[in-house]
């Protein structure tokens, strides 16, 4: 499963686009795509669930505008996430070397950066399927 | 289909078509019948008249843009209002314009027949103008109204009815055109002309008939002719004509009485466009009488040579006594088969009132293509202008003594469900779509993928709102 987001994280189709020198070796080797990538996953399908049976039903939150607001807010909040969780990781990869972690706000921006991406193209995914069975958000986004 | 032929005399006749034609939108069944209303009064101008005529041709456009097969969900306007007659009147003629003695040719008549008729009626009777009727006199109604058989409408009517068909025929017993119409018009159809292919039918046809002892007043009035203070004893000398030419030689199959001792008096208008009573709770009273006798089984119905077997009388009765009448004050009978139809309707009205002109962007309302509905004839002609009537009659219901109010119509988004009186709405705390007109739509849209998507444009809003009416007032209310 880490080898599976491996390959979301570092770009390996787009020619290893998102790729950090060092940053991230170091990820995949404390395993730590793993956790994100599921984080990711889980809490965008949950998130996407919550707004198409329940959050939709209410009022005009059908509309496109609302579920795009939803999906920036799933975005964001796996970019919180991704920061929080590669930070841990990296600190606790170098928690015993002296030096400590020898990377800056701009890995940690970038990789969540990443995350977040994902973290909308699967949260729109997830809503091609999940929209056909609600009620009265089956026509959103389309 | 067999067809019920209901004749509505005088402008009572009228009011009692309009409330059944009310009852019908809403659903209420009446054993698969086609319902043919026929009015009869020779005030042609009359606005109880002319607001009836409006209100079923109304009916009919809409009716006639939907279907209604095991497949259809709507059972809004599902029973078919047709004519025999245009405008649904049955004209008698040569009296238009006509004064009583010209129409007897009274100057014609040699001094002894002049002298009878001089005992049997008053000078104002001889003057009176028929062209609005006959002002609360059935001795005039009972010369004048004779000439049914003659009548070409009459003679349409008699052509066209078959074995199957039954006739119920409404009429007050306080005025002038139905006191004598009534009994005439029954002689009429019993004593069919033999020429007619149809007259063996007609002559043993099951007859129903309301007759509507007084429910109103009339304002004093000196220059009036209609005096409130003779309807008690018109009644009494109707009734007991009645009593011999009536029920005394079993004229009719069933005969439904109806009267009220708490009365309003409305303006005292002699007839023409002026002379337009409110709606009345006895009106669709009697209307309900008519269904009664659609569902009865023929085999209560057998007449045999123009006289009926075992006739039925029957009268009408509330529960519980209140000048204002609620669902709970009616019989467990007539509130089982007025409720949820009423209530359903009145919510379907009040969303189309209040909430379709904001509603055009959700998904149902897309599926339907319902801003292009919106300004179809369908839509803004007919139905538009129907809600408008039946939101007329149960406001002027609510207003009229004894009253009947069983529905709160001044509701909005903050209390859309408290719209039964004497009923506690079931509201969840946390209910799917929220509340009000937030779960309206919510069911809106959950029964819009019901919808068979092959129908006609109308017929898919039609389904969708009584599906949803419909789960609306079964789970508020368990209707």
């Amino acid at each position: 499963m880490n080898d599976f987001f491996a390959i979301l994280y570092e770009g390996t189709f787009l020619g290893d686009l998102f790729y950090l020198d060092g940053f991230s070796n170091d990820m995949f080797e404390a395993n730590a795509y793993m956790s994100i990538g599921l984080t990711m996953l889980l809490s965008s399908a949950f998130l996407e669930f919550i707004y198409y049976y329940f959050i939709s039903n209410y009022s005009g939150f059908y509309k496109k505008r609302f579920w795009l607001i939803w999906i920036l807010v799933i975005g964001i909040i796996n970019f919180g996430a991704a920061y929080y969780q590669s930070t841990i990781a990296i600190e606790d990869f170098y928690s015993t070397s002296t030096e400590g972690s020898p990377y800056s706000f701009t890995e940690y921006f970038t990789f969540s950066m990443v995350n977040a991406i994902w973290a909308i193209i699967f949260s729109f995914l997830f809503s091609i399927v999940l929209k056909f069975k609600s009620v009265k958000a089956s026509k959103t986004p389309f | 289909m067999a067809k019920l032929y209901v004749f509505g005399i005088g402008g009572t006749g009228s009011r009692v078509i309009k409330s059944l034609a009310m009852l019908l939108a809403s659903g209420v069944d009446i054993n698969r019948f086609e319902v043919v209303p026929i009015i009869i009064d020779p005030d042609e101008a009359n606005g109880d008249v002319t607001r009836t005529i409006e209100i079923l041709k109304n009916y009919q456009q809409i009716h006639g843009k939907l279907s209604f097969t095991d497949a259809d969900q709507n059972q809004f306007f599902k029973t078919k209002i047709s004519n025999v007659n245009q405008n649904f009147r049955l004209v008698l003629n040569d009296i238009k314009n006509d004064r009583f003695k010209d129409y007897i040719q009274y100057s014609g008549l040699d001094e002894n027949n002049k002298a009878l008729i001089n005992l049997l009626f008053s000078e104002d009777n001889l003057n009176a103008d028929m062209e609005v009727g006959f002002k609360g006199n059935p001795n005039i109604g009972s010369v004048v109204l004779n000439q049914f058989k003659q009548s070409d409408d009459f003679k349409n009517f008699a052509s066209t009815f078959s074995q199957e068909d039954r006739i119920f025929i409404i009429s007050s017993i306080f005025g002038g055109t139905g006191a004598a119409g009534f009994p005439l018009l029954v002689k009429n159809i019993r004593n069919a002309d033999h020429n007619l292919s149809t007259w063996k039918y007609l002559q043993d046809a099951p007859i129903g008939a309301v007759t509507m002892l007084p429910y109103f007043g009339v304002a004093p009035d000196d220059e009036s002719k209609i005096d409130k203070s003779t309807f008690i004893s018109k009644t009494k000398a109707a009734l007991s004509y009645y009593e011999k030419n009536i029920s005394g030689n079993n004229s009719v199959n069933a005969l439904y009485y109806l009267g009220d001792d708490i009365t309003k008096d409305y303006p005292n208008v002699e007839g023409a466009a002026n002379q337009k009573n409110d709606a009345h709770f006895l009106e669709m009273a009697a209307a309900l009488s008519i269904i009664d006798f659609a569902k009865k089984d023929a085999t209560e119905l057998v007449t045999i040579d123009g006289t009926a077997e075992n006739p039925i009388y029957q009268e009408f009765g509330i529960k519980s006594n209140s000048n204002s009448l609620i669902f709970e004050n009616l019989g467990d009978s007539t509130q089982l088969q007025l409720k949820k139809p009423l209530t359903q309707y009145t919510k379907f009205l009040v969303y189309l009132r209040d909430k379709i002109g904001t509603s055009i962007d959700q998904n149902w309302a897309k599926n339907i293509n319902i801003s292009n509905l919106l300004t179809q004839p369908f839509y803004s002609n007919y139905l538009k202008k129907f809600n408008q009537n039946y939101l007329e009659w149960l406001n002027e219901m609510a207003f009229n003594q004894r009253s009947f109010s069983p529905l709160n119509l001044d509701v909005n988004d903050s209390n859309l469900f408290e719209m039964v009186k004497g009923v506690k709405p079931n509201i969840g705390w946390m209910e799917s779509g929220g509340k009000n007109y937030g779960r309206y739509d919510y069911l809106l849209s959950k029964h819009d993928k019901e919808i068979i998507k092959t129908s006609t444009q109308e017929q898919q809003f039609m389904d969708l709102f009584y599906n949803t009416t419909e789960s609306l007032v079964k789970e508020k209310y368990k209707f």
